[in-house]
Formats: structure tokens, sequence, C-alpha cells
């Protein structure tokens, strides 16, 4: 299976400005570049999710796939307000198999997370930061940077932008 | 009240095949059963099968050719870049192979796109690619030298219930897709092929065909029964045997759950001109009993063409036996298929018939159809004729046909088995061109393929060194190109690419070596310098290396093959319609002539075949079986009508006479139904069903000039001895 899983599973992670990602709702494309693994190169993709909310907007589950030019991965997320502006996500990749946890805020339309858990690649443990931001009303761009557990420099894996299905 | 009551059981038996054949054609499902036609016990097919197993084919691949003046261009880059990433989201598409999946080497020893997002300027990813051209095998392989063409691989699945439904709407959408890119950069076009495209578009040229062979068959039959009868009625008349024939004969195959491949699409049309000949048979005899009660004189001349009606099917039918003991799976299921249709189709008919014309003979319009074709005798279009030819010089003719029947012989003995997996193609079809033009432009698509036992770099490197010595390609693809080995292609490569090179073990590898595919000899000529090759490689003694095999290879061996044995069925059909019509007649003499006329067509087309260089493909093949035991039925009717003469047991030139002069008109009205009722073949989409139809209609034509020209002859010459003495002058 193609190594696209460190950055693409997270690509998916919040929709528009974070307050909105607990009402988006239906099928949503991403457009941008993605890193196939920790350290390979960024590369053009597309991802395609349904998303989930639940009616009152506690939890959202955003489901689907991201491609690039050499392959394409299944890719399962669900996230949670815990209250206090705090957000709390899962995330999981059939390129990796592994299930990374986040922990972060909600500031406005933006969110900010950090990894709680490890992503391994090649035996080596990842940590990763994820933020969301609304450049307009119709899209939502996702950013999501990496770097190995002591090292100082974060790349970049992820900048993609969101718009809704057909829209 | 007898004849009531036997009108109302035969009504009641017509009533129960229409709807066995109704409920059968709602059963009715299509398929190309393209690969099935090597499902066989034969090694080569346990290789192709032992490595479909273990690893990815090439027979999911659907292949797009992307063509554009230059694919550096960034607009053109951009469009292609949207489709890949759109077709991977297509159900079922598991994979993209393609030169923008490629990485190249950066200056400081990483690794990066090829093609980098944004693009950059023309020039500078002109210069990039031609740079990569030039060093990496893997982009050759997918992008000609000049720029201008590309392909890409998309691997497919087919795992849902309905193969061909899901086979097409993946078809359909990447068709979409693939409309989209062309019309997304100006000069962009792009094609689609494939084996799964290929089987699509077989799959529906055979629904297209049955429907188009049937309705012309029907109108063709219905058009020379009343040329033939002049009369509307008459012709009318004779239409629905034929019909109900074809219709059961299509009902069977729904209710035995076998497929209308491009193999059993020749039945329906065969059972049909068949159907067709014994309607007319029937219709003629009918006219000759005119004197009679109506309902007796049906049931007589019923009666007195049924047996030669029915030993025309059962040799058809030998024709069909001898096919279905072939070791190929599709071919002896043809087979089986064909002996059960024939026969069920002459009792159809003979069924039929008799109660639509009892029935018909009830109403008083009936019986001057008959007068008036008494009046004016059916005509033999001038070819009733020949037969007086044949009497002018019996002995120059019989020694003719027989010197004829010597050389043919021969020469159709050395006509060797042909085969190409593009025979189902005509070559105008898009397909065929688009492979063509990626072989031509790109890269050959065709596979050798030689599975390893090793995941040792070295060893498998030692196997592709010698491969690429043997074929001279650049192009041989190994984990040996793979920095990294077996460890890297799993971690690295999606499944369908892994699985091209490992096997879905783990313990076995793959060479491969794309070539351009010519024919099944040349195919087997190259593997079989690879396998040499490789047993003589001292290096990989005590490895163990597969034979070589691939489609093609695979294909090229069965095919050889079974095209023997189709070879042979012709023999044992040949042999089968002697001892037939020796018991039929008890007299070997006559039985032996009447071969002759039978085999000079096949072994005279067999000869051009042969002189021409074409050699027997499937289709011609199963033409000349097939057809023999349909071109018997003519000789059939001859010695019929010889033998109602009483001309058996009293053979004389006399006898001779009066029956050829006879039955010659329905035989050659029956011929034109079965040239022409197969002449809707020449217009099928599928190449193989056109080259069936063009080879037996041929065998018709010759039959039927042998049967009124040698036949005659060789009766005259060769005949029961004991009568020979009392010859008389015709009359």
């Amino acid at each position: 299976m193609i190594r696209i899983a460190t950055a693409v599973i997270l690509a998916t992670a919040s929709p528009a400005a974070a307050t909105e990602i607990f009402e988006a709702e239906g099928a949503w494309v991403g457009e941008g570049l993605l890193a196939t693994g920790a350290e390979a190169p960024l590369e053009r993709g597309r991802c395609r999710v349904e998303i989930a909310p639940d009616p009152e907007q506690r939890d959202v589950s955003v489901t689907g796939s991201c491609a690039v030019a050499a392959g394409v991965s299944d890719i399962s997320l669900r996230i949670l307000r815990s209250g206090d502006a705090r957000v709390n996500a899962g995330f999981w990749s059939a390129a990796t198999g592994q299930t990374v946890q986040f922990s972060g805020t909600e500031i406005g339309t933006a969110i900010e997370m950090q990894s709680t858990t490890v992503l391994l690649v090649d035996e080596t443990p990842y940590e990763s930061r994820v933020s969301v931001s609304a450049p307009d009303a119709e899209s939502f761009a996702i950013r999501q940077l990496l770097r190995a557990e002591g090292a100082e420099a974060w790349r970049l894996v992820v900048d993609m932008t969101y718009r809704k299905a057909g829209g | 009240m007898a004849l009531r009551m036997r009108l109302f059981v035969l009504w009641a038996m017509l009533i129960v095949l229409v709807l066995v054949a109704v409920t059968g054609i709602a059963r009715i499902r299509f398929d190309d059963e393209l690969f099935r036609f090597f499902d066989s016990d034969l090694a080569a097919f346990d290789d192709f099968v032992a490595l479909s197993q273990a690893f990815e084919g090439d027979s999911n691949d659907v292949i797009m050719l992307v063509e554009a003046p230059d694919l550096a261009e960034p607009a053109v880059v951009t469009a292609i870049s949207d489709f890949l990433l759109d077709a991977q989201f297509v159900p079922g598409v598991r994979a993209a192979i393609s030169p923008l999946a490629l990485r190249v080497a950066t200056e400081n020893g990483e690794f990066e796109p090829l093609f980098p997002y944004p693009p950059p300027p023309r020039d500078v990813m002109a210069a990039r690619l031609d740079a990569a051209l030039e060093n990496d095998p893997s982009l050759a392989r997918l992008m000609s030298a000049d720029r201008g063409a590309m392909v890409v691989v998309l691997p497919i699945t087919e795992d849902g219930v309905d193969d061909l439904r899901e086979r097409r709407d993946q078809i359909g959408a990447l068709q979409d897709l693939g409309e989209r890119l062309a019309s997304a950069a100006p000069g962009v076009s792009v094609a689609l092929s494939g084996y799964p495209v290929l089987r699509d578009s077989v799959a529906r040229a055979l629904i297209d065909d049955i429907v188009m062979l049937t309705g012309i068959g029907i109108i063709v039959g219905f058009i020379i029964a009343i040329t033939t009868f002049r009369s509307l009625r008459l012709g009318l008349l004779t239409l629905p045997g034929p019909v109900m024939a074809v219709a059961l004969a299509i009902g069977l195959h729904g209710h035995l759950g076998v497929a209308i491949n491009t193999m059993t699409i020749a039945l329906p049309v065969l059972v049909l001109v068949l159907a067709t000949s014994d309607s007319v048979h029937i219709g003629f005899e009918r006219s000759r009993q005119g004197g009679r009660g109506s309902a007796r004189a049906t049931f007589r001349a019923v009666r007195r063409v049924a047996i030669a009606c029915i030993l025309a099917a059962i040799t058809t039918a030998v024709a069909f036996a001898a096919l279905s003991t072939s070791r190929s799976e599709i071919l002896a299921e043809m087979g089986r298929m064909g002996v059960i249709v024939t026969l069920a189709s002459v009792f159809t008919v003979l069924l039929t018939q008799t109660t639509v014309l009892t029935t018909a003979g009830r109403f008083a319009w009936f019986a001057p159809l008959f007068d008036r074709l008494s009046a004016h005798p059916p005509f033999g279009r001038g070819l009733e004729h020949l037969p007086r030819f044949a009497f002018g010089a019996p002995r120059l003719l019989a020694w003719f046909g027989l010197g004829l029947l010597a050389i043919s012989t021969l020469l159709y003995s050395q006509a060797g088995p042909r085969y190409s997996l593009m025979d189902s193609l005509k070559p105008s079809s898009p397909i065929r061109t688009v492979f063509e033009r990626v072989e031509e432009r790109v890269s050959p698509v065709s596979q050798i393929q030689i599975p390893v036992t090793s995941t040792d770099p070295a060893i498998v490197a030692r196997v592709q060194d010698v491969v690429a010595e043997v074929t001279g390609s650049e192009q041989v693809q190994s984990i040996a190109g793979v920095m990294g080995g077996v460890d890297v292609v799993e971690e690295e490569l999606p499944e369908p690419l892994a699985r091209r090179l490992v096997s879905r073990d783990g313990t076995q590898t793959l060479v491969s070596v794309p070539f351009r595919y010519e024919n099944g000899e040349e195919t087997l000529a190259l593997a079989d310098r690879i396998d040499a090759a490789l047993a003589a490689e001292p290096g990989l003694e005590g490895v163990e290396v597969g034979r070589v095999t691939g489609l093609p290879v695979m294909s090229a061996r069965v095919a050889g093959v079974v095209l023997d044995e189709i070879n042979r069925s012709l023999l044992i059909a040949l042999g089968g319609v002697g001892v037939l019509i020796w018991l039929w007649l008890g007299n070997l003499r006559v039985a032996l002539i009447a071969l002759v006329p039978n085999m000079l067509p096949v072994t005279l087309i067999g000869a051009w075949l042969m002189l021409t260089g074409k050699g027997i493909e499937f289709s011609n093949g199963l033409a000349l079986t097939v057809a023999f035991g349909v071109a018997v039925d003519d000789t059939l009717h001859v010695l019929n009508r010889l033998r109602l003469n009483g001309g058996i047991p009293h053979f004389d030139r006399a006898r001779v006479f009066s029956a050829i002069e006879e039955v010659a008109p329905a035989l050659v009205t029956t011929s034109i139904v079965l040239v022409l009722g197969m002449g809707g073949t020449l217009l099928a989409e599928n190449k193989g069903v056109s080259d069936f139809g063009k080879i037996a209609m041929a065998v018709y034509v010759l039959a039927l000039i042998a049967d009124l020209v040698i036949l005659p002859a060789a009766l005259v010459v060769f005949g029961p001895r004991r009568d020979r003495h009392k010859e008389k002058e015709p009359t």
C-alpha cells in the first residue's frame, strides 16, 4: 500500500471554519499538496470525503479517500467537542493501519491540534500538528506538519483546501 | 375426428415448445468469455493459472493512450493529473500506472516527482522529461521519445456478481473522464484499450450480432421462399418452423446456463439456415403430393423428407460431437450445444411445419397454392442444369474431382495453425487501432512473464539479463531493478503494482518483458528461445525458474493444440458421416462416393488458406468442420431421392439422373438459403463470426456445385458395379 498515510489521513482532519465542521455535511472535495510519506516530497493530491455530523454538533465522522498520481488510500476520522473550546480527534488510515489521537482548541474559526499519540513510520515515531483555517465562506484549508520525535524542524506534509463537492 | 385429435396434440406440443423457448430466452446471458476459451487441461494453461494466482496479470488493465503535441505543456500536464486523480475514485479502479507516478533523483540524492506541481514552464518540463527518457526505462515504457504520446494503465477489479455490468460501468466512467481530459487542453486526444475494453466491446457486439444475424436469416429465408414458391402465403408458411427452431435454440442456451459467446453465437444462425432448408424441402415435397387430401399430403410429404432432414441434422451433430471432445472447455461446450440444438431443431421444424401446413390445409385457399406451383415449377436459377453437364462427361469429371480432392487434401494438410489474440477484432476496430498505436508510438503492450522461485535480487538479475539478451529489450522488469528489492516493493508500491513483481505469498518474483505481439507462432518461437537460454544459463543451476508464460504465450500454446483438435474433429466428422450413410443405405461404395463432394469444398478452401498463407485460424477451422456437417445436407437429399426412386438396390444411370433432376431445384434453393442466410455474418461486428460466415458460405457454394456435378459423375462412374453394364442414356 502506498505510503501516503501520514499526511493523507490528516488532510481531512477538519473542514471549513473549525466551528463549522460540525455543521458541514455531505460530499466534500479537497485539492492541494500531499506528501506520501514522512520524508517524501509534496505532490499534487485530491481527497473525496463524506462528512456526517451528529444533530447536536458535538461529534462528526468523516470517511473517504485521498489520491495522488501513484495511488489512493482510504481514510476515516472522528472529531469530538469536549467543552471549553477543546476538541479531540482520532484518525485512521488504511495505508498505515494506525489510529493517531489528537487534541487541541477552537479559537474563532480556527482549530489547532497536536498529536497525543505517535505515528510510527519505519519504526520512527513522529509527532504531528494540524491547523485549520477558513480562507473564504465556501472552503476551508488544512495544513499539517510532521517531525520525528526529538527533531526540531517541522515538515509540511499536507496543504489542502476543501470545497463542497459539485459546488 | 382423428385429424382433429392429431392437430390438437400437435398444437399442444408446439405450445410446450414455445413456452420452453420463451422462458429460456428470458434467461439468456451474453459474455465474451474470451479467456475461458483457453480453459483446458493443458500444461500451458496450468502455468498461466498458477501465474495469475500468484501475481497480478494484465488481463484487467485498462490502457489509456493520451496523445498531445507536447506532453510537457503545463495545461496538458494539469489535465492528465486531474484525470489520474479522478480516475482513482472510480469504483473498482485499483491503481494508476503512469509517468506522473514516477520519481527522479535530485542533485542532493533525494527523490521528487518527475512531474512537479504546479507544472513548470514547457521548456523546463520538456528538458526534465527528455533527460528522464534517456535514463529511466520505466518512463520509456510509458511515454514516447518525442513526448507526443503517453500510456496510463488502470487495473480494474471484476469482483461483482454481474461482471459484464460492473466492467461496463467502470469503462464508461473512465471514458467520461477521458473525454473531459481531451477537452481540457488543445490538441489532446484520448483513447481506451486493454483487455477489459476489448471484452466489453466483444460482449456488446455479441448482442448486436445475434439480433442482426437472426433478423437477416429470417428475412433472407422468407424472400427466398417467396421467390421459390412464387407465393407470399407459401413463403409465410415456410417461416414458422425456422423461427420456432431458432427461438428454441436460443432458449435452450438460457435453460442450460450456456452464455451466448464468441463461439456459440454461430449456433442460432446455423440452426436457422438448416431449419429453413428443411422447411423448403418440406414445401417442395408437399407440392409433389398435391393430388392427395390436404392433411394426408402434408403428413406424407413430411414423412418422405424427414429421414433426409434428420440425417442432415445428425451429420451436423456428428461434426459438433467431434468438437465436444476438445480439451478447450468452451469449444467442447459449443460442441455439446451444437449437438443439442441441431437435433432439437430438426424435430422442431418437422413438428411445426406439420402442424402449420395441416392447419392451413383446412382452409380453401391452401390447395390452390400448390396447384399454381405445379403449373409453374420452382426455378433453380439455372444451376439445375449443371447435372446435364456432369452426365455429358462423367468419366472426365469424376476423375477430375478425385484428382482435385487428392491435390487439395495434400495442400490442406500443409496449412499450419494460425492464432492471434486480435482475431475477434476487425482491422478497423478502434480497440485494435489503439493497441497498434500504443505499440507504434510508445512501447509494446503484450507481456512475456517468467516466475522465479527466489527473492534474491542477484538471482533475479541473472534471469533478467538472460531475458534481456534473448529479447534485445531494455525494458525487462523485475525486483532486480528496484533499489531495496522485495522489502521496498512491499512497502512502497500499491498492491496492484507490487504483485507484478513479487508473488502474493512473497516466495516468488516475476521477470516480465513487453514485446510486440504479431501472432502465436512468433510468440512461441520467442518463448522457446527464452526457455532454452534460461535452461542453459549455468548461474541458474538449482534455481527454480518457471516456464515462460503470460497471456500471449499461453494462448498461443493452447491455440496450437486446440486448432489441431479442430482438424482432428473434421476427420472424425468425415468418418462419422461416411459410416452414417453406409448404415442408412447399406452400401459402402455409395457412402464413400458421397463423401467426395463434401470433402472437396473443405479441402479446396483448406488448400486456398494454405496457398494464401492465412493458415487455419479458429474461425476457419470451426467453419470447415461445422459447414462440412451442414453441407452434407444436399448430398443426403440426392441420395434420399435416389433411394425413394429405388436407385440404391437397382442402381443405374437413369435413376441417378432422375433423382438429381428432381431434387436439383430444392438443392439450389436450400443452398441459396444457406449462403444468403449466413450472409448476415459478413456484417457482424465480431471478426471471428464474420470469418466463420465467409468460410461457411464458401463451403455451401462449393458443396452445391460438387453435388450437382461431381456427385452424379462419381455415382455414374464409380457406382455399384453389378448394375453398371445396364446403364442407360438419360432421357
